[in-house]
């Protein structure tokens, strides 16, 4: 019998930068969310790009956590869209 | 100088699907508004202890200006004010010039009219929509605990 849940381990995801700029990544779901984090802070940002430490990788609305989770125990698949934004916004005061 | 109408409702609905696509992606529903109202962006907002809340992103004068961000009567989308406002832990609450209440990031409309920050100098891409959105969610998601209705 053939396994096929592993068939299939590389997958396009849409990573969207803050400011709403979007590429496509392609990613083996066995690797952990941090290296998608920065195969997608290359992906929008250029080489060198920012420091992933200080970046979240938001899936669904929710920031993952931890990061050495694999993009399949994250639930990201195929076609997902996952958004990127800093940890930290710029803050004023009167 | 009074902002074009069409080019503002132009210019929103260029960036507008970027805008949706950031939203659905932090998990938000983006809203926008009808006739009078097409120059309005809403997000819906249940907090934890299941009061409603609105926010409504006015995009008059986009992209000249950035979008107003102010929590709205669900029931009124023209009444604003601190009562419609869900608090949170690690958010401080400037008033404007108006009374108004602000929340102070570059990006949002409130924070480039108070006058400590009037002078400052911001591209225009720190108030396109998909990264107002993202404040948004920064807002709702990022800025410690929910601590309730009101009391900004």
């Amino acid at each position: 019998m053939v396994d096929t849940t592993n068939a299939h381990p590389l997958i396009a995801v849409l990573v969207i930068g803050q400011e709403g700029d979007e590429k496509t990544v392609t990613v083996n779901t066995h690797q952990k969310c941090e290296q998608l984090l920065r195969e997608g802070l290359h992906a929008l940002y250029g080489t060198p790009g920012p420091n992933p430490d200080e970046y979240d990788l938001v899936f669904n609305g929710t920031v993952v956590e931890p990061l050495s989770k694999t993009i399949a125990e994250a639930g990201i698949a195929e076609h997902s869209s996952v958004s990127i934004l800093p940890k930290t916004i710029s803050r004023g005061s009167r | 100088m009074p902002h074009d109408l069409d080019l503002t409702l132009d210019l929103i609905a260029e960036d507008l699907p970027a805008a949706e696509r950031q939203a659905r992606s932090l998990g938000l529903a983006l809203e926008r508004g009808d006739g009078i109202h097409a120059i309005d962006l809403y997000i819906p907002y249940t907090a934890p202890d299941d009061v409603r809340y609105l926010i409504r992103l006015r995009c008059d004068g986009y992209d000249e200006q950035a979008p107003s961000f102010q929590f709205v009567n669900p029931a009124n989308l023209e009444e604003t004010g601190p009562q419609w406002w869900a608090r949170m832990a690690n958010i401080s609450y400037p008033r404007g010039d108006h009374g108004e209440v602000v929340y102070c990031t570059p990006g949002i409309r409130e924070y480039h009219q108070l006058s400590s920050h009037r002078q400052e100098a911001h591209p225009k891409s720190t108030w396109k929509l998909a990264r107002v959105v993202a404040l948004v969610w920064q807002y709702l998601y990022h800025s410690g605990l929910y601590v309730g209705r009101g009391g900004v």
